[in-house]
């Protein structure tokens, strides 16, 4: 049995392994402690050490409680692993059991043994589970047959909150050797983050001025009258221009796409009036329709203001009505109109054209969708596949939704789409709508219609 | 008749750089160009032009800089400055016009027609 000296000794040190708040140097701190703890219950220890080992019994790190231990330390860990000899004591702590060595010469510098005036060691095995994980040495001024029972069983508790400090210190080290790891990584992440951007912007831009270049070649060569063309090349020259506007919109929406999904997109609500931005798009693509000989209607002139980024729902009208200008048969309607519960508008824009298959109207908003039922091919329409992905994910972080209704082929499209209107509850909650990046916000390229 | 308008291109994309002198020279105008930002903003500063046609990304000196030297030292004559370039950022329009530009036209957005149109009114306000 313990006595409850000990006891209570064990119990207040164990509090203070657990308190002590840099456990990265939980050990320096708490040794000297467990020495002056026995010191206290009358075991006259004047050197502690703890050292720890690895499976194979490679020693791992050593711990000592003042400076002349430091010989210990030094004597011991010359040696690269603990058990060497296959002394008795070895052997002993191999398989749990505590040792009592008199003959403490070969373990301690002779002269230090003399100044201290120590007689004996009581070395204990530390466990983790059911593996020793080191030895605690102590070195008493007793001689070796008067350590008794019960200090070694006191002992031995005690090297179970020495390893439980180990482990506590252990743990506390990865973590902030993680932390710093991951710290790291991070600043790296944002370095390549940044290089990517810079690199897209770049490229993006060395992209499009050869394509430039070639588009307006190709766009002089088919315009002037005093070039005579052959109808094969006239052919040939205007699919060079339509593929290459095809190749500098998805070069744009590639560059949108990856600057919404970067979160790089500010939005930034007012109020405004959806009917008069509509007025304006219709403006924008007038010479467009007028050459298919589209009408462009709007039903309903006084709508409530919405509270949304006016420059953002200007490129989803412009991507909406320009795709219903591109599926639309020469000689149709377009008409806009509006509805209003109060809470949103609802935009709707619908044409009389191409329509859409049920089984597509799903795919509709994804990236790069294909319409495996739309006679209209992506290379005749000029699209990107990328448009209505960007209009959707526009809405969407303005707190709207998007969708499309078709009866089918050639039963024409409407595409709809809401807003939170600019009412007393919505002003109210502005901040809720805004939404400003971290870093640098990248504006959107240009829509192509 | 009327005198002959003088128009500088800074480009430095060699197909584009001609293709807009060839452009505008069948229009009538008197063309000179520039490959690089240096050597357009001396010829800026020792020539005397009706319209400059800036290109943003360029070798030696860029737009921006060219923009920002003209303001800082304005020539003696008034300038028509438009930019002529690819980047279509807001933040980069915006600063151009901060900068003193006139006009800001994005290359892959117009066709040849269109930057002749915008020419041509850019030239008319002037007069």
């Amino acid at each position: 049995m313990v006595s409850e000296e000990k006891i209570a000794l064990f119990l207040n040190l164990q509090q203070l392994a657990l308190d002590l708040e840099d456990s990265t140097k939980l050990l320096e701190q708490f040794l000297p402690k467990v020495l002056e703890g026995f010191n206290k219950v009358n075991c006259p220890y004047i050197f502690l050490s703890a050292i720890f080992i690895d499976l194979d019994g490679k020693i791992k790190q050593t711990f000592f409680t003042d400076k002349f231990n430091q010989l210990t330390a030094e004597e011991v860990t010359k040696k690269d692993n603990l058990f060497q000899k296959g002394s008795e004591w070895e052997m002993k702590v191999m398989y749990g059991e505590a040792a009592v060595v008199s003959d403490i010469g070969a373990f301690i510098n002779s002269s230090y043994q003399q100044f201290q005036q120590i007689h004996s060691l009581l070395i204990l095995p530390i466990q983790h589970g059911h593996k020793l994980s080191g030895i605690l040495v102590l070195g008493s001024s007793n001689s070796a047959d008067k350590i008794n029972s019960e200090e070694v069983e006191f002992g031995k508790m005690i090297t179970r909150l020495v390893n439980l400090s180990y482990r506590l210190q252990d743990t506390e080290r990865s973590l902030t050797q993680i932390t710093q790891q991951v710290y790291v990584m991070n600043a790296k992440l944002h370095q390549l983050d940044k290089l990517k951007d810079d690199f897209v912007s770049v490229a993006s831009h060395e992209l499009r001025t050869p394509m430039t270049a070639i588009r307006s070649y190709a766009w002089m060569a088919l315009h002037r009258p005093d070039i005579p063309l052959s109808q094969k090349l006239e052919r040939y020259l205007y699919r060079t221009l339509i593929s290459t506007e095809r190749l500098i919109n998805l070069v744009n929406d590639m560059l949108n796409v990856s600057r919404i999904e970067a979160g790089k997109v500010e939005i930034t609500p007012k109020s405004f009036d959806m009917a008069s931005l509509v007025k304006e798009v219709y403006e924008e693509v007038r010479a467009k329709a007028d050459e298919k000989r589209l009408q462009l209607q709007i039903l309903e002139h006084k709508v409530p203001l919405v509270f949304a980024d006016p420059d953002k729902v200007h490129q989803v009208l412009l991507n909406l009505v320009g795709n219903a200008l591109k599926f639309t048969y020469p000689g149709g309607i377009i008409t806009v109109d509006f509805f209003s519960d109060g809470k949103e508008l609802e935009v709707s824009i619908k044409d009389n054209g191409a329509g859409i298959s049920k089984e597509d109207l799903s795919k509709l908003f994804h990236k790069f969708a294909r319409l495996d039922n739309s006679y209209v091919s992506i290379s005749v329409s000029g699209g990107t596949g990328l448009g209505l992905y960007i209009s959707k994910s526009l809405i969407e972080l303005m707190h709207g939704r998007i969708w499309a209704q078709s009866e089918g082929v050639d039963k024409g499209t409407t595409f709809n789409f809401s807003l939170p209107l600019a009412n007393e509850e919505n002003l109210k909650n502005a901040k809720m709508y805004e939404l400003k990046p971290e870093g640098e916000a990248k504006p959107l390229e240009p829509v192509a219609i | 008749m009327e005198t002959q308008k003088k128009i500088l291109i800074i480009e430095d994309d060699q197909f584009l750089r001609e293709f807009y002198q060839e452009l505008l020279g069948e229009e009538g105008y008197m063309v000179e160009v520039a490959a690089e930002g240096e050597m357009g903003l001396s010829k800026i500063r020792s020539g005397v032009y009706d319209l400059i046609l800036l290109d943003i990304m360029l070798p030696k000196k860029d737009g921006i800089q060219i923009l920002r030297e003209l303001k800082a030292a304005p020539p003696v004559n008034k300038l028509t400055i438009v930019v002529l370039t690819n980047l279509g950022q807001d933040a980069v329009i915006k600063e151009c016009f901060d900068l003193g530009a006139d006009g800001y036209l994005i290359k892959s957005a117009l066709n040849p027609d269109q930057v002749l149109q915008e020419v041509k009114s850019y030239l008319q306000k002037t007069t």
